[in-house]
């Protein structure tokens, strides 16, 4: 059967279309018309999918864009790692919307949360399933302004609006790099398709050094969207938007994006080892502080948003390393975890009425085994997907990253079972008043907790390494001590959270109080909190500096010239006066006295007429007089010795 | 077929002076049939010039017109004049149709010579973008600036005489620099001539002394004035707040492309080496007008004034862009450049036209353009809200828009040859991408304000109008195969490749 694979991308597309046209009586079906277009989407990407696991390339070639000689193939093209993040992006996306629908019900903007959503999983299909670098940009700016929306979505909190703008500002800063160094691949390479850049990579004919400035254009927009430093201060921020948002776009889907930029781009990246150093120090700084971050945050998104980038900051250390397959893997692995931990909480903060961890109090059954299975997964413990992926992230870290990855399992664990003992296994009176019980809303937790249950078995030794054939980099998976070792500090975290939040082992608040300094550094993520506010501070500052100055220097200054003229305008006029009618005085003079011997009824009749045009001339200048205000022999002035200085300097040059 | 173009406009208006004062719909169909019967005709070129099989694909028509002088009547439609053709016609239609129904024609102003006067500029923009002839230019440049100092003048807001005036004398004073500069080419060219086509070979074309740099200076200042370029843009902040909405739009969205347009009909083929000279100083006035324009409108507190200084911005990148098509060393980055500038004129003329309506609508409804003032768009006018957002990111370049596809090619040519100035063009970009959405923050977020309380959301009118303008906005956007290959042919006859 022939299935378009154009169509993945365009039926979210077209119910976004469908959902803005709609009329205000149909606002109980957005949710549904978002879904099933995203379901029918997603069964579509299944179907490409086993093409591709075939050896089929499906592809859709939109047009050639000729820009000068150069041509971009403007298209999307599946190979596998398309194949898989493509599925994974669906897959979330249906899920999340289905939660949409219950948990969004009865909250005000329908139209606008569930057309933003849809344009949202179309753009980030579209962004993976891509075949040139041209298409991938519009692509991820559109996700970038769907999250701004989405972000903004309760537009009426002030935090919200600064949130989204912080998003969308500090990730454009990333992608303008990502805009440059796509413009380098089209002068130097005389195209944008991935296939044709690569190719002549492999081949040689293009020397390393000019693919430098490349490879760190193109990080610039990986870190920006990914949140890695120094990119990454609007994430935390960002989950002012809707939970089931922070699910789909600010943990499983558009943050993955830089990660999976830098996979696409990898033969770049191998070509030049510095960038891919670069990325391995920066994504090891975000991970740890993030992750530290993330141990002191009260508010439950703030955990897992920091969560989010010590998570991302792990694949790019293994990206960093040099080993592509971990970092994609465990990318599918965190989408499905994080999901299911945000809608979990979801459930738990719209039950309670706030994100407060010692507020919210034991949920629902569905939040509490969703919140635990995806603690559990995210901590590393088998048989989760996460125990698999960072098995196969640990088996590349060696020396420093190797202890680097220990440190980051056991601070997982700490900050995710930290939550769990406080908010999830204490009573509270503030929860399960209202709890959110709806189906829409349980299924999707279910089946991403099955999801992270099983996903994790792609690339393990039961299915016999299916990812890395599939991929085309098959690596043995070894369960070594290492790995179990892994574990082992995982349940080490999990005990130190018990006895910190338990037992209390400690006195948490004193210790707080004796370094009160050091725990608001750490809290407020190393200054993700305040540093992005002052340099907008500061930005609008020097801008409204330039601004005055606009006005004092531009507007003197032709005042000015105008003030001159007028000067020299009025030594003219003296000299006129002085001169020139004291000379000519003479002749109206002569005529006078030649008029009055003429016959007067002549004059009389004459006269009159003349006194008429005098009037109405006089009363025409006293009106123009009103109009112009006086000013206007100032510019007429400018003008007049403009137009003599120009006419004196041709004129001397040319005759 | 040209000549019914340019001057349709100008018959639908003498055919409305006849009309009686009183009956203000007659007025209203009659000007906006004739906007009409000049898209459609334009349309109608549109399509012709689709069919043309010629290397490069051009319209032209010539009558001898004072033959004394060597003037002709000469007309030429090709790739460059398209696309400004195009947007004139269809914005005067859509300045027309807002100033019909909203209410910018003061009660006791006439209506009937607003209209006139929108027509006869339309006549005078048809007529600059497809003259052949730099006497005939000049005299549609002034038929087209004259129009605008009695809309400003007379129909503006408060301080409109003032601004009417500052405007008028700054286009004047350019308009004399240019008219010199035209007239010592036209000295130098043997026999004496008008004809475009004879600039590239006169004497000033391949002279390098003072009288080559001159004539330059003479382009950049009357050019530069229109576009505008700083330290000469003064006139525009003032004269952009206080014209009415259609004026606003007409002023933004096609009078500055006069002057990217003679930078690209006139100044490229006359004095190409002399640009190529002093290609640093135009340059870095470039980026300069792209930074300084975006950083000026981010401390502004009038919305109006904030929008009309991201022109500044905005046609930094057309000054760019026609710099490097004159320096550049290779083909494909020279009209690259060129292509980018001229689509970026077409795209800022639709993009920046929808903002100068917005601001208008906003300040219809809530009698005040002091951003302070506003809050709570989203909550109490979501529909306005919706399309203001999506006009702001259009501005700043969001990909499916015509805005992106614009500032990618001169990005392109400017990467290829000053990789510094494509950093700091990206720098300008990361400016206006923060003032756009600071204005979006202090108008749709919060909770709503007093002025805002009141406002009533966009009406029907309003949203046919906007959207209209999208349309062609993402045309351009998602396809701009067909606009490119157009504007490519154009730019190549121009380069003389």
């Amino acid at each position: 059967m022939m299935i378009s694979l154009w169509l993945v991308p365009a039926l979210p597309f077209i119910a976004a279309a469908i959902i803005l046209a709609a009329p205000k009586s149909l606002s109980r079906m957005f949710g549904l018309i978002a879904t099933s277009s995203a379901a029918i989407s997603m069964a579509v990407m299944i179907q490409q999918f086993i093409v591709v696991t075939h050896g089929g390339f499906p592809s859709t070639a939109f047009y050639i864009l000729e820009i000068g000689r150069r041509k971009a193939n403007i298209g999307l093209s599946l190979d596998p790692l398309g194949a898989i993040v493509g599925l994974l992006v669906a897959t979330v996306a249906t899920l999340v919307l289905a939660y949409s629908i219950g948990y969004m019900r009865g909250e005000p903007s329908l139209r606008r949360f569930f057309a933003v959503m849809s344009v949202f999983t179309g753009a980030m299909l579209t962004l993976v399933l891509a075949g040139d670098y041209l298409l991938l940009y519009a692509a991820w700016e559109i996700v970038g302004f769907c999250s701004y929306l989405l972000i903004g979505h309760h537009s009426q909190e002030p935090k919200a609006a600064s949130a989204a703008g912080k998003a969308f500002l500090i990730t454009r800063i990333g992608d303008l790099g990502l805009l440059l160094g796509i413009g380098l691949l089209l002068i130097n390479f005389g195209s944008t398709t991935y296939g044709t850049i690569f190719r002549s990579i492999q081949s040689n004919s293009m020397a390393s050094p000019a693919l430098a400035p490349i490879a760190f254009l193109i990080l610039a927009g990986a870190l920006g969207k990914s949140a890695q430093f120094p990119l990454h201060f609007w994430l935390p921020d960002a989950m002012a938007g809707p939970t089931p948002v922070s699910a789909l776009i600010h943990s499983a889907t558009m943050v993955a994006a830089g990660i999976y930029l830098v996979a696409r781009s990898f033969p770049i990246f191998q070509a030049v080892p510095s960038a891919l150093a670069t990325l391995l120090v920066l994504a090891s700084i975000t991970a740890v502080s993030a992750a530290l971050a993330a141990c002191v945050q009260t508010d439950i998104k703030r955990v897992l948003a920091y969560s989010t980038m010590s998570q991302l900051g792990e694949m790019g250390i293994s990206l960093g390393i040099g080993s592509m397959l971990p970092a994609i893997f465990h990318l599918i692995s965190q989408a499905s975890f994080k999901a299911l931990l945000f809608l979990s909480a979801g459930l738990m903060t719209k039950a309670a009425g706030t994100n407060e961890i010692f507020r919210l109090g034991k949920p629902s059954r569905t939040a509490s085994i969703g919140f635990f299975l995806g603690a559990l997964s995210l901590s590393g413990i088998p048989p989760f997907s996460g125990f698999w992926s960072k098995a196969a992230m640990s088996a590349h870290e060696h020396d420093w990253t190797g202890v680097l990855g220990s440190v980051l399992t056991i601070l997982s664990a700490f900050y995710i079972s930290r939550v769990f003992f406080i908010a999830l296994t204490v009573k509270s009176e503030l929860a399960a008043k209202q709890s959110l019980d709806a189906l829409s809303v349980r299924v999707p937790i279910y089946l991403l907790a099955l999801l992270t249950l099983i996903v994790g078995f792609i690339q393990s030794p039961i299915a016999d390494g299916w990812l890395g054939k599939f991929l085309g980099a098959p690596e043995p998976l070894r369960l070594d001590a290492n790995v179990v070792a892994q574990v082992g500090l995982a349940i080490l975290g999990w005990f130190v959270a018990f006895a910190l939040y338990k037992w209390r082992a400690v006195d948490l608040l004193a210790l707080r109080k004796q370094a009160a300094a050091l725990h608001r550094v750490v809290f407020g993520g190393f200054g993700t909190d305040k540093l992005p506010v002052g340099m907008a501070h500061l930005g609008v500052a020097i801008s409204r500096g330039i601004g005055v100055l606009d006005d004092a220097v531009f507007d003197r200054a032709a005042n000015g010239i105008s003030g001159v003229a007028l000067w020299v305008a009025n030594g003219f006029s003296l000299f006129d006066r002085t001169v020139f009618d004291r000379a000519a005085n003479g002749v109206p003079n002569a005529m006078l006295r030649a008029a009055k011997d003429s016959n007067w009824l002549d004059v009389h009749a004459v006269d009159r007429t003349i006194e008429r045009a005098a009037t109405a001339i006089r009363d025409l200048g006293g009106r123009l007089r009103q109009l112009q205000t006086g000013r206007i022999y100032h510019y007429l002035a400018v003008v007049a010795l403009w137009v003599l200085i120009t006419a004196f300097i041709t004129l001397t040059i040319r005759w | 077929m040209l000549s019914v173009l340019i001057f349709v406009p100008l018959f639908g208006g003498f055919v409305l002076l006849l009309l009686p004062t009183h009956r203000e719909r007659w007025l209203n169909s009659a000007a906006m049939f004739t906007a009409t019967a000049a898209l459609v005709l334009t349309i109608i070129v549109l399509f012709r010039f689709t069919q043309l099989q010629g290397v490069p694909p051009q319209l032209t028509q010539t009558t001898s017109w004072i033959p004394s002088i060597g003037a002709n009547y000469a007309l030429l439609l090709d790739g460059i004049s398209l696309p400004l053709v195009l947007l004139t016609s269809f914005l005067s239609l859509l300045a027309i149709g807002y100033s019909t129904y909203s209410g910018d024609i003061r009660q006791g102003t006439s209506r009937k010579a607003y209209l006139f006067l929108f027509l006869l500029m339309e006549t005078g923009l048809l007529g600059l973008f497809l003259a052949a002839d730099t006497l005939l230019f000049y005299v549609f440049w002034e038929v087209a600036l004259v129009p605008l100092y009695f809309i400003i003048g007379v129909w503006g807001h408060e301080r409109r005489r003032e601004a009417a005036l500052k405007f008028f004398l700054y286009t004047r004073a350019g308009s004399l620099a240019l008219l010199l500069s035209l007239l010592t080419i036209y000295l130098h060219t043997q026999p004496h001539s008008f004809s475009m086509a004879a600039m590239k070979t006169s004497g000033i074309a391949g002279a390098t002394g003072i009288l080559a740099a001159l004539v330059l200076l003479g382009f950049v200042l009357g050019f530069g004035v229109k576009l505008p370029i700083i330290p000469i843009h003064s006139w525009l902040p003032d004269a952009h707040v206080e014209a009415p909405t259609a004026g606003s739009v007409m002023l933004a969205g096609v009078l500055l492309k006069m002057g990217g347009y003679g930078f690209i009909r006139i100044m490229l083929p006359s004095v190409r080496g002399t640009v190529i000279r002093f290609a640093l100083p135009l340059v870095i006035i470039a980026l300069v007008g792209v930074i300084y324009g975006a950083a000026v409108a981010l401390a502004q507190k009038d919305f109006k004034r904030l929008v009309a200084f991201t022109s500044i911005n905005h046609m930094g990148f057309v000054l760019l862009g026609v710099t490097i098509a004159a320096l550049s060393i290779s083909e494909a980055d020279r009209t690259t450049a060129l292509t980018g500038a001229v689509l970026q004129m077409m795209s800022h003329g639709l993009l920046t036209g929808g903002m100068f309506f917005l601001v208008g609508m906003l300040q219809h409804r809530t009698g005040t353009r002091e951003l302070a003032n506003f809050g709570g768009g989203w909550s109490k006018i979501p529909i306005y809200a919706g399309f203001l957002t999506v006009f702001a990111f259009g501005s700043f370049g969001l990909p499916t828009m015509s805005g992106f596809i614009a500032e990618f090619q001169v990005f392109v040519a400017t990467l290829a040859s000053f990789k510094w100035a494509a950093l700091l063009l990206a720098f300008g970009v990361v400016i206006s991408t923060a003032l756009y959405l600071w204005t979006l923050q202090r108008i749709l977020f919060g909770e709503p304000t007093e002025v805002t309380k009141e406002a009533h959301d966009l009406r029907r009118p309003d949203v046919v109008l906007l959207i209209s303008l999208l349309i062609f906005i993402f045309a351009i956007g998602l396809f701009p195969k067909p606009w490119i290959q157009w504007i490519e042919s154009g730019s190549r006859s121009v380069l003389g490749q």
